[in-house]
């Protein structure tokens, strides 16, 4: 994961200096936005709370105080930002659990040239609840530490560790299930 | 169609943390980041809201100790000046005794000023007519120890 490791730089980007901003896009835009395409499981979706981070970093730039790295403040206004998105779509008819896989994420041509273990770890992750599947993301895919993932989901350090083992044990109870529901179609098959 | 089997099909923690680290990750748009770069303000932002307004604070909190530093001097050359103003003054053409300057003399929320020279400040009358103190002494009779 790209990381921006400069505190001179940040210091520029408090002072709101162009370049330093542009750098932090650089930077962060690729992660910030996978980490949402894996919460929405929708590209454009994705693309918009992508740009809707950004907009807020500007706005609340001034009153970053470092302690948390910018990788991880822009992960944590990525993370409110779809709980926002979030809750507005439950209140105009749940458009999520209607459409769970609507924008084309993972493109299908991606899930015929991958190979089928690894569609059925995409599957079983997409059908993990936000709950379970944003430490997964954030620690295995974003390659966040237990420390940066507590700043993000605004939990203990403990209590990220403990839902990163749960859901990890129901990923595997997920993938574990499957298996065995498709040696039985198999047997019944022949 | 021969569906091939997953290679593992109860993979150990370990081998599915390792199997989730290599999920290819969804292609960013190309021109994400050109929008994104689009969006970044011109103008530099404005310092936090608290290290804007300290200054101002400070100054307000300064200008409001000079205000009380000069009205406490100023009050004191007041009582100064009001002190002078009692010490009686004889006027020998007259032969009588006078205030040198009763402007600032005070009683009841009047000043000496608002009464006429001959009267002076009002003297003191016992609420009820025809009734003076009673007469007390602190000496005691010599028969309450009899």
């Amino acid at each position: 994961m790209t990381k921006l490791d400069e505190r001179p730089a940040w210091q520029a980007l408090r002072a709101g200096h162009p370049d330093a901003c542009a750098e932090l896009v650089r930077a962060n835009y690729q992660p910030v936005y996978r980490f949402l395409v894996h919460l929405t499981r929708n590209i454009h979706e994705a693309e918009d709370l992508t740009q809707e981070t950004f907009a807020a970093a500007w706005q609340r730039i001034g009153s970053f105080e470092g302690r948390a790295t910018p990788a991880t403040w822009l992960h944590r206004i990525a993370y409110s930002k779809f709980i926002d998105a979030r809750r507005t779509q439950r209140r105009a008819a749940d458009v999520l659990d209607q459409c769970p896989n609507r924008g084309g994420f993972p493109d299908p041509h991606e899930i015929v040239s991958a190979g089928d273990e690894v569609r059925r770890l995409h599957d079983a992750l997409n059908v993990l609840d936000v709950i379970d599947r944003a430490p997964l993301v954030l620690h295995y895919l974003q390659g966040l530490s237990y420390r940066e993932m507590a700043v993000v989901l605004e939990e203990p350090v403990g209590t990220v560790k403990w839902r990163t083992s749960e859901a990890l044990h129901r990923l595997r109870a997920l993938l574990r299930e499957e298996v065995t529901e498709d040696a039985q179609t198999e047997t019944n098959r022949s | 169609m021969h569906k091939p089997k997953p290679t593992d099909p109860n993979p150990s923690v370990g081998a599915l943390e390792a199997r989730l680290r290599a999920l290819p990750q969804p292609a960013v748009p190309q021109d994400l980041e050109r929008r994104l770069l689009a969006s970044i303000p011109a103008t530099p932002k404005a310092r936090p809201r608290l290290r804007r307004i300290a200054p101002v604070v400070g100054l307000a909190a300064a200008a409001c100790l000079v205000v009380v530093v000069v009205y406490s001097v100023a009050w004191h050359g007041r009582e100064k000046n009001q002190v002078a103003d009692l010490k009686p003054v004889h006027d020998n053409s007259q032969g009588k005794t006078s205030h040198a300057g009763n402007s600032g003399y005070f009683v009841w929320g009047r000043t000496v000023a608002d009464f006429p020279d001959s009267l002076g400040p009002p003297g003191f009358a016992w609420p009820l007519a025809g009734t003076s103190p009673p007469a007390s002494s602190c000496a005691s009779r010599a028969i309450s120890f009899d």
